[in-house]
Order: structure tokens, then C-alpha cells, then sequence
């Protein structure tokens, strides 16, 4: 019973370790929302996809290049005092995340389409970036894909997930996303 | 008789100017690089600028009725009015000369490269749009460069 508190010590300094040095992409996904006080999507885009914003995609980007801009670049050098090195690691962790989701971007104007889209395995969690840059209510038929239909405001972005499934599919414009039977080895 | 004439024209011109100038209250946070070159250009222009830095922006922001889709660093009020991001001077005067039954002001989304406070200096502004938006939020095209 003597080595009671012992342990109850070493269990809660791990747990204490493990809070302070994890990265949490979770963490990192709410901070992107509203780091320094915009977040980072007002100039990355909301996923970090660039967005036709001036900061550009920062998906994948690593730790090593996180730092660079923090120490380079003007307007990232300001951020420096508002993120602490545990910000940095789950913002990190979490564009890392995003670089294993194939992007595909549909961008509707009232007229046309413009959509781009990644190459896509199966399995791989695919994000759909909707921006409705427009001035009318626009409704997006997903299900063909298995998901809802969803209703964008103008102006506004959709973020949809999917896990990918082989096969060929529909977009709205009527080109074909197709998903290869290949399955990707993640890291 | 003439003399007067154009003393009084240019009394006028004077006038008018001082006029023009607005007094703004800008709400930002104290990490935007961006937001300040905007502010510089307002203030080349003439125009009265008080900063704030609110402990929670995005809620300012929502307090203040922009619809959150137009969000962009920096929030502006004139007169009542909001004015998001990076709009060109000429559009919010335009704006403040006539605005609209309804209005509640003017938004340019994001971050364009090519926006004032964005581009380089001298450069013409290009490559995004100046949304206005109303009470019923509803959101209209008011400019485009």
C-alpha cells in the first residue's frame, strides 16, 4: 500500500506528460478557426486549402515550415508572441492531418462550376470544399455520394466529408470524380 | 463679382473636403500586419481612425450583425455602418453619399492579394469583389475588381 502514492504520482505525471507534449489535431482544428483572433482561414482558406486567399493552401505544411514563415514572413511574424509551442504542435498535427484528405473543390458563381479535384484511393476521407460565390441560395445534390443534399448561403462555404469508395461519381457539373479500387499506405 | 465667385468656390471646395473625412472606429486584433496598412491608408485620406482591440473579435464581429460568411481581419463602423475587410476608400464614400433603405454596410471577404492595405503600393486593385449586405441579409454585388 506504501507505493500506493507512488504510483498514483508516476500515473498522474504521465498524464501531465502526455497533456503538455501530445499534438492534438482536434486542438489544432479548433485553433485554426481563431488564432489571433481571425484564424488562420481568413488568409489559408477554412481547410486550410488556400481559397483564393493571399496566405495560399498551407495543407501538409510541415513544422519546419510553420516555424520558417513564423520567423520570415511579416505578417506571420506577429502571430509569434500568440502562439506557444503546444499551439504550434497541434496546428502543425492538424494541417498534417489534412494532407491524407484529397481535396475537391466546387466553387459555383450563379453561372458555372469551377471545380478541381485531387487524385482519390479508396478509404481515403475526401473533403468537399462548396463555395457559393454567388448571390442566391444554392443547393448541392451529394447523393450520389450517400450524403445529404446540402443548402449554401451566399458567400458561404460547405466543408462535406466522405470516405471514398471505389467507383465513379457524378459532380455537379457533370464531369466524373472517380475513386481508384487502390487502397494508400498513410505514412 | 468674379473675384467672389471663385472665392466662394473655393470656400465651397474646402468645405466639402472636410466633409468627406469620416470618423471611423476600426476593430482588430493587435496581431494584423494587414489591418494597420489598411488603417494607414485611411488615415492618408483624411479620415479620423480609432482602434480597438476587443478581447474576443469573432464575437465583436457577430455582436456587431456581419453575416460570419463575410468575415474578413479587420470591422469597421462609420455612422452605424459596417465595413469588413479591405474595401477600397471610393466604395465606402460612394456607400456613405447614398446608402441604401435597408443597408448595413459593405464587406470585401478574406484576403485578396490585390486589395488595399493587401497590394503593393500603386498597384491597382484587382481579384475580389465588394459585397454589401442589408438587415434582412441579403447580399448584393456592389463592386467587382
Amino acid at each position: 500500500m506504501k507505493t500506493a502514492p507512488l504510483t498514483y504520482a508516476l500515473w498522474l505525471s504521465c498524464l501531465i506528460g502526455s497533456l503538455a507534449f501530445a499534438e492534438d489535431p482536434t486542438v489544432g482544428r479548433e485553433l485554426y478557426k481563431v488564432a489571433g483572433g481571425y484564424g488562420c482561414g481568413v488568409c489559408h482558406g477554412p481547410v486550410a486549402n488556400g481559397g483564393g486567399q493571399a496566405g495560399g493552401p498551407i495543407r501538409g505544411a510541415t513544422r519546419e515550415q510553420f516555424d520558417k514563415a513564423l520567423a520570415e514572413q511579416p505578417t506571420m511574424k506577429l502571430l509569434v508572441n500568440a502562439l506557444d509551442e503546444q499551439n504550434l504542435s497541434d496546428l502543425s498535427s492538424y494541417l498534417m492531418l489534412l494532407a491524407d484528405m484529397p481535396l475537391v473543390e466546387l466553387t459555383f458563381d450563379d453561372v458555372s462550376w469551377t471545380i478541381t479535384q485531387a487524385p482519390i484511393n479508396q478509404d481515403q476521407i475526401v473533403q468537399f470544399v462548396l463555395f457559393n460565390d454567388g448571390f442566391s441560395d444554392l443547393q448541392v445534390d451529394l447523393t450520389g455520394f450517400g450524403l445529404d443534399e446540402v443548402t449554401i448561403a451566399p458567400m458561404d462555404t460547405a466543408i462535406v466529408e466522405w470516405v471514398a469508395v471505389a467507383g465513379s461519381y457524378f459532380l455537379p457539373d457533370d464531369s466524373l470524380l472517380v475513386v481508384s479500387d487502390q487502397a494508400v499506405c498513410v505514412h | 463679382m468674379k473675384k467672389l465667385a471663385f472665392a466662394a468656390a473655393l470656400a465651397f471646395s474646402a468645405f466639402s473636403g472636410a466633409a468627406l473625412a469620416e470618423s471611423m472606429t476600426v476593430y482588430k486584433s493587435p496581431t494584423c500586419g494587414c489591418c494597420a496598412e489598411w488603417i494607414k491608408i485611411m488615415e492618408k485620406k483624411g479620415h479620423d481612425v480609432k482602434i480597438k482591440h476587443p478581447f474576443n473579435l469573432k464575437s465583436t464581429k457577430k455582436d456587431l450583425g456581419l453575416p460570419m460568411q463575410l468575415e474578413s481581419c479587420h470591422t469597421t463602423v462609420i455612422d452605424g455602418y459596417l465595413f469588413e475587410g479591405h474595401i477600397p476608400e471610393r466604395d465606402i464614400l460612394a456607400f456613405l453619399a447614398n446608402p441604401p433603405e435597408g443597408a448595413m454596410g459593405l464587406a470585401v471577404p478574406g484576403m485578396p492579394q490585390m486589395s488595399p492595405g493587401m497590394a503593393p503600393r500603386n498597384k491597382a486593385y484587382s481579384g475580389f469583389k465588394v459585397i454589401g449586405f442589408d438587415k434582412a441579409g441579403k447580399l448584393t454585388l456592389v463592386n467587382q475588381y
